[in-house]
């Protein structure tokens, strides 16, 4: 290519093709990722929260951070920033490399930090203070080329070194070592001096463990473990982009002093470059979790949950199944949400018992924020804040920050706990999510009810009624007679749905009928939801002696008939289980027979 | 010379300004709505070397300005915002002032509202004759719920508002760390418990440091509840099997109960676990021991041993003791009782004796022993040279009040309670005089007088430290994580 200004539009066009592609990729395949994410912190306008955040190892780029994540729950948001930061990585490293060599022709040197991340941009473990730090950290690169004078450039390696470390943290280590490797090529004699910086960067990294302790563990202070969650280790790809800026300014300082070449061979050398960055990319999509189209799923369930978008949920559900008891659990809270449980459970898919009440003894807080969910629903406000309390700790710890779904949540129940204590505690949540941007306004809306200064609304007056119901239910596996003392309004129904539900995906019948006996007919159970009229016949079939009168509906009856009918003539059938879902896979005959 | 003139003359009219920010004092007129700040700093009692006692005008954003006065001395502080933050500096000139005079500095609060400033009527803080230890440990933590992710314990110095790190579990690789104790408030030697990740006891002696591995066959679980003998060579703990239950109708919302414990006393010289059959029975919980100032005496709780959770409202704890020789490692075979619960009707936790030897503090419930939950748990406290109770109205209040601690010099307690928010728990400082008077306790003061806003942590387990803990919190968790720890043995006395 002759004519440079067609050069430059040719550059420019193929980043800002790079931009739109990885915009339009992440917002097709990831826009849920973003509002995900966004939930567990709150940026907050408070001079002494500022002030904190800044008060860290990388404070400047957490600062930015939580300041840009709080703009993911608006569409687009997210995929926009994760086009730009990278494509701004990659820009930068261009302009180090023809800074370096003006005649490299090295395209993959600028793509390749590009392509090392780009899946790691939708890690949930990921912090984006680390595509902030990169950022920072190959700005300051780029700068330190500008320098020529020996004196210039110890000064300025020193100084941007040390602010380097308080603004970006161990992206600081990247620096020193893309300059060391630079200068050793550029003047071996003199690049003794790159010592310093990083005898700066050792000091500050020791200082803030050992004597600020603002740094729990080495790793922490001098890899970039520190942008991904506490806790956790890292994959080992995750740390190739961080390897790679030195190796590039390595690779940049080899071509320096190359020449012109032909047009021809420039084209060629670019389409086989680019042909390696496909290579890179393609092997980044390899063996990560969090790319699997089950955890997009998860993330998207999450979203409709969180917004209350009750009729998407279910759709997603009804379209791809679910993959997991997790998927199922939120499915089902959608349907405890649409009142639909007892009528539809088992036209979604249903794999037991987990489906409906997930064993948390474990206390792992991955599931907290949906546990909150599923008790909010049911009206047992004492577990949906407890785990909504655990889950917003998790924030606490992770992002040093707070969880803005579950504050929510907390406020919510705290309020319908009502009392002195009850009210005070849902004013302090109140207070921090009035200093958010996208909260105030809900958070004030909430300031009315507290110390019952307006009535609660029919919602938080149905999870206070319904306090004594759970009471009950934990009460009546010793005595179901508890059940005669229902305090009845819409949460007992689901609560007792729910419950009746449990031992169904159990196959308990015995169980399920006790309660069925003591709430049927009463305004907890006014008629039989479908799938528990079901649940009876089978366990009327099972010669049980049943007292009181069901109103179970002829059509259902009939095809109660049918079905045993049909199981009976067909029993040697291998293929009985495929043959009969058409017909019966949506009753609970079909789940109890065929379901493992 | 002219550039120079005007720069003099700018920082001149600067200076001025500032002094005009600061002294010029605001005066209107008197309101007559009561004052309210957070904290309730109001006719509390303090000790000359605390931290200034930083508040807020609640309900108000607007200007403010307090003056401090004693005697002849006064101090003015101004705020743009509400917050009285007073500087290092005047703070120790009124509270010297308050100290050589009558004690007492009397605070007079003046506010910006729409119609021009008003002036509240004044308040006092009262300043005590005896001092109060340099420091104070913690554990920061979430309160309750038996799950965690990020905790520590932490020393603040109360004469500043310096906290440092005694150990945090992201050191450690997040497990629990809990019970922190010292022997007679002294910072060098200290133990506390590791959970889940690098279990085991760090016990630390100046800069020696061990861990301990207190499973034993004998034993049901890791010891806890440690309370040291005054010699060093010994530590009473507890050993149980803790559990925690939601109560979804229930203004506690959450009871922790024991379905079983015992007590017993690590040697620590002979790395050896010791007890006798009247600590360490089925028959009974016993639980939360402390020694005597002299160590001849330990003090435990105990109730009849019942069918957990299901009768949890009736484990009531009574408070015992019991004779320890240090010499021969003996128990004494007589149980006396200070404390019935079965007359009583209560429920005793957290027995801890002055120093001095003249007064017993504990938390007193209406049933189990994890006082922090339930919202009746008050603070008592008994003279033990006459056997009479001291009355403790002044430090309790609504909410719940549970463990506690005394100073060095035993007149000062520390002390939880949750009368902020009715959930988390918080740091209060009570003066008792020689009298044996309890006075009005004050909240732990912080820089910040909006910190208690925001900060979602609970202080669990305060306790006085003579001085600061000299080891460094890394160095800690690197020897918890490395080392394998010591076996405990175990000894019932014949």
């Amino acid at each position: 290519m002759k004519n440079p200004k067609i050069e430059k539009y040719i550059v420019t066009g193929f980043w800002a093709v790079l931009w739109a592609a990885i915009m339009i990729y992440m917002q097709i395949k990831h826009s849920f990722h973003f509002p995900y994410i966004e939930q567990s912190q709150i940026f907050l306008f408070d001079g002494a929260y500022l002030s904190e955040k800044l008060w860290q190892v990388a404070g400047v780029a957490i600062l930015i951070e939580e300041f840009i994540t709080q703009f993911f729950c608006i569409p687009y948001v997210g995929p926009i920033f994760v086009a730009s930061a990278l494509v701004g990585v990659g820009l930068i490293t261009q302009s180090i490399v023809k800074k370096i060599a003006p005649n490299a022709n090295a395209p993959l040197l600028a793509l390749m930090p590009v392509a090392l991340q780009l899946t790691t941009m939708v890690d949930y473990d990921y912090q984006y203070s680390g595509i902030i730090s990169y950022i920072i950290a190959v700005a300051a690169i780029r700068l330190y080329l500008q320098f020529e004078r020996q004196t210039t450039k110890v000064i300025a390696s020193s100084l941007l070194a040390l602010l380097l470390y308080w603004a970006a943290g161990p992206a600081a280590i990247m620096f020193v070592a893309a300059i060391a490797i630079y200068e050793l090529f550029i003047a071996p004699s003199k690049a003794y001096f790159t010592l310093l910086p990083m005898a700066i960067i050792a000091a500050a990294g020791w200082i803030a463990i050992y004597y600020l302790h603002l740094l729990g563990e080495v790793r922490y202070a001098f890899s970039p473990d520190l942008y991904y969650k506490p806790m956790l280790q890292p994959d080992k790809a995750f740390y190739y982009a961080w390897v790679a800026m030195p190796i590039i300014c390595f690779i940049a300082t080899l071509l320096r002093r190359r020449g012109e070449i032909s047009s021809a061979r420039k084209w060629a050398e670019v389409a086989a470059q680019l042909a390696v960055v496909a290579l890179v990319v393609s092997f980044t999509f390899k063996d990560k979790e969090y790319l699997q189209p089950m955890v997009t799923k998860f993330k998207e369930l999450d979203y409709y949950l969180r917004y209350e978008q009750w009729d998407d949920a279910l759709k997603l559900a009804k379209e791809q199944g679910a993959d997991n008891t997790l998927h199922i659990l939120m499915q089902n809270i959608a349907l405890i949400q649409t009142d639909a449980l007892g009528d539809k459970a088992f036209a979604y898919t249903q794999l037991g018992p987990d489906g409906i009440t997930m064993d948390w003894s474990d206390n792992n807080p991955f599931i907290f924020s949906i546990l909150s969910d599923l008790h909010f629903a049911l009206g047992n406000t004492s577990i949906a804040q407890e785990v909504a309390f655990k889950k917003n700790s998790e924030s606490i710890a992770v992002n040093h920050s707070y969880n803005s779904r579950m504050l929510k949540r907390l406020v919510l129940t705290n309020i319908i706990y009502g009392g002195e204590s009850g009210y005070d505690v849902a004013e302090k949540y109140i207070a921090i999510l009035e200093k958010s941007l996208f909260y105030r306004d809900w958070a004030t809306e909430q300031r009315a009810y507290l110390y019952d200064k307006t009535p609660l609304t029919p919602m938080m007056q149905e999870q206070r009624q319904n306090m004594h119901n759970i009471d009950l239910s934990y009460r009546m596996a010793d005595n179901f007679d508890v059940l005669n003392d229902i305090s009845h309004c819409n949460l007992s129904r689901r609560t007792f749905e729910h419950q009746c539900m449990g031992y169904l995906l159990n196959m308990d019948l015995e169980n399920f009928y006790q309660i069925v006996s003591r709430v049927y007919g009463t305004a907890t159970m006014p008629t039989l939801p479908q799938t528990f009229a079901e649940a009876l016949l089978i366990y009327t079939t099972l010669n049980k002696s049943i007292q009181g009168n069901y109103a179970i509906d002829e059509t259902t009856q009939k095809r109660f008939l049918e079905f045993q009918n049909f199981a009976a003539q067909n029993y040697n059938n291998k293929n009985l289980a495929a043959i009969m879902r058409k017909s019966y896979g949506e009753t609970y005959w079909y789940y109890y027979m065929f379901t493992k | 010379m002219r550039k120079l003139f005007i720069i003099s003359t700018a920082l001149v009219a600067l200076a001025a300004m500032l002094c005009g920010c600061t002294y010029n004092e605001q005066e209107g007129r008197m309101s007559d709505k009561p004052l309210a700040i957070f904290p309730d700093y109001a006719d509390v009692t303090i000790p000359a070397n605390i931290a200034p006692l930083n508040f807020r005008i609640e309900g108000s954003n607007a200007k403010a300005q307090a003056r401090f006065v004693s005697g002849e001395s006064s101090v003015v502080v101004s705020s743009s915002d509400s917050r009285i933050i007073i500087a290092e500096r005047k703070w120790r000139k009124i509270v010297d002032a308050a100290t050589a005079g009558d004690g007492t500095i009397e605070v007079i609060v003046s506010a910006k509202e729409a119609d021009g400033w008003v002036t509240y009527k004044p308040f006092t803080i009262n300043v005590a004759p005896h001092p109060i230890d340099s420091h104070i440990a913690y554990r920061l933590i979430e309160p309750g719920y038996e799950s965690w992710c990020e905790m520590g314990i932490y020393q603040r110095n109360i004469e500043t508002f310096e906290q440092k790190p005694i150990i945090e579990n992201s050191a450690a690789d997040y497990g629990c760390i809990n019970c922190h104790s010292f022997c007679q408030q002294n910072p060098d030697k200290m133990l506390f418990h590791m959970r889940q990740m690098h279990t085991g006891t760090i016990i630390t002696d100046g800069t020696k440091i061990e861990k301990l591995n207190t499973t034993t066959p004998e034993t049901r679980s890791p010891l806890v509840y440690p309370s040291w003998h005054p010699s060093g060579k010994y530590v009473a703990f507890t050993n149980n099997l803790t559990r925690l239950i939601n109560l979804p109708n229930d203004h506690n919302r959450v009871e922790v109960y024991d379905g079983a414990s015992d007590v017993v006393v690590y040697d620590v010289e002979r790395h050896e676990i010791i007890t006798s059959r009247n600590l360490f029975s089925t028959k009974y919980f016993e639980t939360f021991p402390t020694f005597s100032p002299d160590g001849g005496k330990l003090y435990f709780c105990t109730a009849d041993s019942v069918a957990m959770p299901d009768e949890f409202k009736s484990a009531k704890y009574s408070l015992c003791a019991i004779d320890f020789d240090e010499e021969t490692r003996r128990f004494g075979e007589r149980v006396d009782t200070l404390y019935n619960a079965h007359t009583g009707g209560r429920s005793v936790s957290f027995p801890r004796v002055s120093p001095d030897g003249r007064y017993m503090l504990y938390a007193l419930a209406d049933y189990g022993n994890f006082s922090i939950w339930h919202r009746d748990a008050d603070l008592k406290m008994i003279d033990l040279t006459t056997g009479n109770e001291v009355d403790m109205t002044a430090a309790n209040s609504d909410a719940a009040e549970s463990y506690h601690s005394w100073s060095s010099n035993s007149r000062w307690i520390l002390f939880n309670s949750r009368r902020v928010n009715g959930l988390y728990t918080h740091a209060y400082i009570a003066y008792v005089d020689e009298q044996g008077k309890v006075h009005k306790p004050f909240l732990l003061p912080q820089r910040d007088p909006d910190f208690y806003d925001r900060f979602m942590k609970s202080y669990n387990i305060p306790e006085f430290i003579t001085g600061e803990v000299e080891l460094n919190s890394y160095d800690i968790a690197q020897f918890a994580k490395e080392d394998k720890g010591i076996d405990l043995k175990f000894k019932m006395q014949e």
